[in-house]
């Protein structure tokens, strides 16, 4: 390739990484700071609600007892379709049962303990997965901006042409517009592989309702559980007539004596109560990027098979591994700190390329005051916010309004730093000597 | 046991691969010979760990090598600047300026739409097509629909930068076109080998 045609793909990749950048980088910086945050989703939990009772393990009997004790305590309401057991690991050792209508932690003896009250990780994941916004808006909007990551990592790599040269070139402390190009472009060559793998497994996520929602159209007569049924299995028939609740003992004593490798991190059970009902157990294998195996039963617990997420196809075991890779929870606090760190890298490396954009704004002498004092408005303002509404579960508890919190810390320091900003600049217009000096 | 060794020794290679880049992007002249090493140390370190615990295994020796590459930017960023150059010159010379001239709201607006939606559409389209081409050729259908879930958001952003990447409408429309017309007859027959 001769030197033109090298410079001008130089160029157009630089003007395509500038123009995807500025497009999505206000949304981009907010879903990479949650998503940084979210990765300690167990870690807050505990801090939310640390006089929960916590055990390393549960025996079987308690783990049925609890579920009894639980659906005993909602005999006054329609009967919930779904019994979701969560068993101690090590990232959260609680037992926790949840229905369709809400949440319990329960003790050693299988006693209901205190209501689970978790409302800020919860608000902390839906600001990451949705923004707030309805799920199929929301989800599709995060899995948009995954994709724009893929595509200003490509743009990003063909723009810089030294990029392995330079790769551990970085002039921090000359405190310029050089220092903050150095930042942008060695963190986000360092952790190329992380955002992609980020990226492209967040989208995957996020994405769902538009490719998936497609396949089912398109294959499947519009039904989506149709459509991920090879993959993540399917439901026997609903029979709503009213059974004896189904034994889980058999099933996590089958677990124990046959799977004894496997970790049972979760006890689903569906339909309790019909004559539908069955048993499924998520298995959790070392050292696998799988979120888990299914393990299904009958209302008996008589065994009926695996679901393939740890040994079907390929696409099985891809599919399955899509959700721990995102969040790093496959390799305990290890991987959760790097992934904290490259977390944090990432944000920078966003934060920083407007600010690249900016400067050369200015060196072509546009005067970019306002949208400077805008952008740190934001980059300060999302940390600030979500300390905030951290500082309000605290303080308030689990009901106080996270997204109302949220927001408006976000608009202050928006306002904030607008004002400063502009006045700031009118100072220096003002008094160009004192600026100039 | 076998596994943590192969973990613990792709992880000590891909440290080391990255010491050696370090060495050899640091020189004053370029030595082929330290960056192939250091390619292949990380090439080495990449295959133990998939040897030891499969994807597993490469995401924790890959989370080594760029842990290693952080620790190394750090002890950078500590180090003062040898020589201080205009700064304005040295951007110059390390990110040209913005190319591609002025373009009006509406063309910026035809291309968002470009780049948008309609890569978006032919991602899909393409997304789907292969779904077919996997259950044709005798694939499980699982494979087939993992490979939706999958394409699309590497195709979109794929076509979306290369779409951004012409100067002409006509090609970026040519482009786009080209992989709905691969995709179209495939998904025609969609629904029939499900």
């Amino acid at each position: 390739m001769n030197g033109k045609a090298e410079s001008g793909i130089v160029q157009r990749s630089l003007s395509a990484h500038s123009s995807i950048g500025l497009l999505c980088c206000a949304l981009l910086y907010l879903i990479c700071v949650t998503g940084t945050a979210i990765v300690l989703y167990e870690e807050w939990q505990r801090i939310e609600q640390p006089a929960a009772p916590e055990m390393t393990s549960i025996d079987a009997p308690t783990v049925q007892r609890a579920i009894e004790n639980v659906l005993e305590s909602e005999s006054d309401r329609a009967t919930t379709t779904h019994v979701f057991v969560h068993l101690p690991t090590p990232a959260l050792p609680r037992t926790t049962i949840t229905t369709d209508t809400q949440a319990f932690h329960i003790d050693r003896d299988g006693e209901i303990a205190v209501p689970e009250e978790n409302a800020w990780a919860e608000f902390v994941l839906a600001l990451h997965y949705r923004l707030n916004l309805p799920a199929t808006i929301g989800m599709t909007l995060v899995g948009a901006f995954g994709a724009m990551i893929v595509a200003l990592s490509i743009s990003g790599v063909l723009a810089h042409p030294r990029i392995f040269r330079d790769a551990f070139r970085l002039r921090a402390r000359r405190g310029d517009e050089v220092s903050t190009v150095d930042w942008h472009n060695r963190l986000a060559v360092w952790t190329l592989p992380f955002a992609i793998a980020i990226a492209l497994t967040g989208s995957m996520i996020g994405l769902f309702y538009v490719s998936g929602g497609s396949m089912a159209a398109t294959a499947y007569s519009g039904d989506s559980e149709a459509a991920i049924a090879p993959i993540f299995g399917s439901e026997p028939e609903a029979d709503a007539t009213k059974a004896p609740l189904a034994n889980t003992v058999p099933a996590l004593a089958h677990m124990a004596s046959q799977f004894p490798d496997i970790r049972p991190s979760y006890v689903i059970l569906h339909d309790p109560g019909t004559v539908g009902q069955h048993i499924q157990i998520v298995g959790l294998h070392s050292q696998r990027l799988i979120f888990g195996e299914y393990y299904a039963f009958d209302a008996q617990g008589h065994f009926k098979g695996t679901a393939g997420m740890a040994d079907g196809t390929v696409g099985q075991q891809l599919a399955a591994s899509t959700y721990n890779l995102h969040f790093g929870n496959y390799g305990g606090l290890p991987v959760k700190i790097a992934y904290i760190l490259f977390g944090i890298a990432l944000s920078v490396v966003i934060a920083t390329g407007t600010f690249i954009w900016l400067n050369k704004r200015e060196r072509r002498g546009v005067p970019s005051a306002l949208l400077r004092s805008a952008w740190w408005g934001l980059v300060v303002g999302v940390p600030l916010a979500l300390s905030a509404t951290l500082a309000a579960r605290i303080l308030v508890g689990n009901e106080a309004p996270f997204v109302v919190i949220f927001w408006l810390v976000c608009l202050i320091s928006l306002g904030v730093c607008i004002v400063r900003g502009t006045g700031a600049s009118t100072a220096e217009w003002a008094s160009p000597a004192k600026a100039q000096g | 046991m076998g596994n943590q060794v192969y973990i613990w020794l792709g992880t000590c290679l891909a440290i080391t691969g990255i010491g050696v880049l370090r060495l050899s992007w640091g020189r004053a002249t370029r030595s082929s010979e330290l960056n192939l090493i250091g390619w292949s140390l990380l090439g080495l370190a990449i295959i133990c760990g998939g040897a030891g615990a499969g994807a597993w295994g490469v995401s924790v020796v890959s989370l080594g090598a760029m842990t290693a590459a952080g620790a190394l930017l750090l002890v950078a960023a500590s180090q003062p600047s040898a020589r201080r150059r205009s700064a304005k010159r040295i951007l110059r010379n390390q990110n040209g300026e913005i190319a591609g001239g002025k373009m009006s709201k509406w063309g910026a607006g035809v291309t968002f739409l470009v780049a948008g939606p309609l890569c978006l559409f032919a991602s899909l389209a393409l997304a789907l097509a292969i779904r077919e081409l996997i259950l044709i050729g005798g694939g499980a259908e699982a494979n087939g629909n993992v490979a939706v879930l999958g394409v699309v958001p590497l195709a979109w952003p794929v076509l979306a930068f290369a779409v951004m990447m012409m100067q002409r409408r006509s090609y970026q429309l040519a482009l786009i076109a080209g992989v709905a017309a691969i995709s179209v007859p495939l998904l025609l027959s969609q629904g029939m080998t499900a």
